[in-house]
């Protein structure tokens, strides 16, 4: 299949799901922008041209601000500014985790249920195509959706920030844009969710074979787990299912939050090729285990999508 | 199997069961090049079933060459070549015109968007409107004209006017025999209304509970089939001639009479040639009996 034949298939996932897959980011990044300057102006009109200002109720000299904010190292600052970049980008990552499932599990089943399929099945595209373009398309072109709209807050509080310095009376591009790095930040941001999706993959694939298998994904998406977790408590009284299981949830929060973790346990900064960092995990069998499991998921998925076509 | 050139879709012993029940017993068919096809029975008489094997939407028994490929085993590369639009013709409501031309122009070698449009102009379409806002007939439109311009060999219509008011069927044989007589296909179709279509084939093939019960040019039904208007007096004679029908018509005998000579039957009242639809009554009955 030509790559133009397979990029046809992607606009198609993105015509069916504009909604949930771009607007929704956008609309959250608006709204997070919206606040945002929101708290600027009542912050400003609050301060006014006074020379302090008070934090949790003790009074801060904006001139002391200075004199610390200089004072920082060049890796304290870096660490800052990516602290606070990280925690505008939280939202989008909880945003994507939630909706990633439910697209998955929509996306070989909607076509069944409104019988499109047999449109779809009419062209000469093959069923591997079809469920790889919609694995694709989840976990390699909406990343960068949710990026993106996570990159414009970004951005919008960097201005923010630019501003502040003016007004303190720092160097906005020592203080903030040169230890943004922004360009890096966003190429490791990418490589990480890129990474975290090979974690949860079996997920996802497990969501299609539901989707092009069954009469109700959704509801067996969230049963199955509980169900067989239960069956393995009662049969063997082992755990191993919920352990797996519970794993993959700490990965997914180790690969996109792993450095608020070091911030927090006050570990040692590091410059900004923490992608190497994530990249640990391809040396872990577990991913590997996860990933073949993954390869049987989506064989399951092509084969009932040419087996069972009505819902 | 003696295959020609000209042969584009053979099968020989097509058998398909769904549990316990045979859908197709065993299909023994060939459709040539050029050829309209008219796929004609009854619900349930295994008409789509036939079809989905050739298309490679359903496992079977027996064999079957599809532009000489086996639609079981190369699917992928058969859709290249043949168009088809099913009985549910169900484009995705979600979809809007023009990203349904856009999507068939992206993965479809053989299309050409130029004549899409041209067909897509001629109908009162918005390009951006969804499809489910679109009429049923309007529906029908756009799937024939995204159809059409598929440069397909085979072209494969389930039912492709069910539901369309009698404006628009006409309407969409005339679009299809226009386009038929502009470039060389192939077409099967299957529909319930025979009386709208056999204008248009070139071939019949009657199924009737999963069995073919007749498989001929138009023009040999014509031959093979006459129609006596059997006088009362003469009834007794003609019946001796063993009809495949028997029917009475406003106070008159209605026989139709197989393979037996016009001379043979002149005697026996008026005759006439029957209408499709009422040979596949007859054979119908005749299979049921």
């Amino acid at each position: 299949m030509s790559s133009k034949a397979f990029a046809t298939l992607i606009k198609r996932e993105l015509w069916e799901h504009k909604g949930s897959l771009v607007w929704t980011p956008i609309i959250v990044a608006a709204v997070l922008a919206l606040l945002s300057g929101w708290l600027v102006i009542r912050g400003a009109y609050e301060i006014g041209n006074s020379p302090e200002f008070h934090l949790d109720g003790e009074s801060v000299k904006i001139a002391n601000v200075a004199a610390k904010l200089n004072s920082m190292t060049d890796d304290e600052r870096t660490e800052a500014v990516k602290a606070g970049l990280t925690g505008l980008k939280v939202p989008f990552d909880l945003l994507m985790l939630i909706m990633l499932p439910f697209y998955c599990v929509a996306a070989l089943f909607d076509e069944r249920k409104d019988r499109s399929i047999y449109f779809w099945r009419s062209l000469p595209v093959s069923d591997w195509q079809t469920v790889l373009s919609k694995l694709a398309t989840g976990t390699v072109v909406y990343p960068a959706i949710i990026l993106a709209s996570a990159a414009a807050l970004q951005l919008i509080w960097m201005l923010i920030a630019t501003g502040l310095s003016w007004y303190i009376g720092v160097s906005a591009w020592s203080t903030v844009w040169a230890p943004s790095v922004l360009p890096w930040f966003w190429l490791s941001s990418y490589i990480d969710y890129l990474l975290l999706m090979l974690w949860i993959a079996p997920f996802l694939a497990l969501h299609l074979a539901l989707s092009a298998a069954t009469k109700r994904p959704l509801v067996i998406a969230v049963v199955l787990p509980l169900a067989l977790m239960l069956i393995e408590e009662l049969v063997s009284g082992t755990e191993y299912i919920g352990q797996w299981m519970a794993d993959r949830f700490i990965g997914i929060a180790a690969l996109i939050w792993g450095d608020m973790q070091e911030l927090a346990d006050a570990g040692e900064a590091y410059p900004f090729a923490r992608y190497s960092h994530g990249f640990e995990m391809l040396s872990s069998g577990q991913l590997w285990f996860g990933l073949a499991l993954t390869g049987l998921l989506l064989a399951g998925a092509v084969y009932a999508r040419r087996r069972l076509q009505d819902v | 199997m003696n295959t020609s050139a000209s042969t584009l879709v053979q099968g020989r012993g097509i058998h398909k069961a769904f549990g316990k029940h045979d859908a197709l017993g065993s299909v023994d068919f060939r459709i040539e090049k050029g050829r309209i096809v008219g796929l004609i029975g009854s619900n349930g008489a295994g008409k789509t079933t036939l079809l989905r094997a050739m298309l490679g939407l359903t496992d079977f028994d027996g064999e079957l060459s599809v532009l000489g490929m086996d639609p079981r085993t190369q699917r992928d590369q058969l859709m290249e070549r043949v168009a088809y639009i099913a009985d549910v013709a169900i484009l995705p409501r979600w979809l809007r015109v023009d990203q349904a031309v856009d999507y068939v122009d992206g993965v479809h070698p053989r299309f050409s968007r130029e004549r899409c449009m041209q067909m897509l102009a001629k109908t009162e379409i918005p390009a951006k409107a969804k499809i489910g806002t679109l009429s049923k007939g309007m529906v029908a439109q756009l799937h024939l004209a995204l159809v059409l311009a598929i440069d397909a060999e085979l072209l494969i219509l389930d039912e492709p006017t069910l539901g369309l008011d009698i404006v628009y069927r006409k309407a969409f044989y005339e679009t299809l025999l226009g386009d038929y007589y502009e470039r060389e296909r192939t077409i099967v179709l299957t529909t319930h209304q025979v009386e709208e279509v056999q204008h248009l084939l070139t071939d019949i093939l009657l199924i009737s509970k999963g069995r073919l019960v007749l498989d001929a040019t138009m023009d040999a039904v014509s031959e093979r089939y006459t129609e006596v208007m059997v006088a009362r007096e003469q009834l007794e004679a003609a019946r001796a001639m063993k009809p495949i029908s028997d029917r009475e018509v406003f106070g008159r005998h209605v026989l139709m009479f197989e393979n037996i000579g016009r001379d043979q039957l002149r005697s026996l009242g008026e005759l006439r040639t029957p209408g499709i639809a009422d040979v596949f009554v007859a054979k119908m009955t005749e299979a049921r009996a």
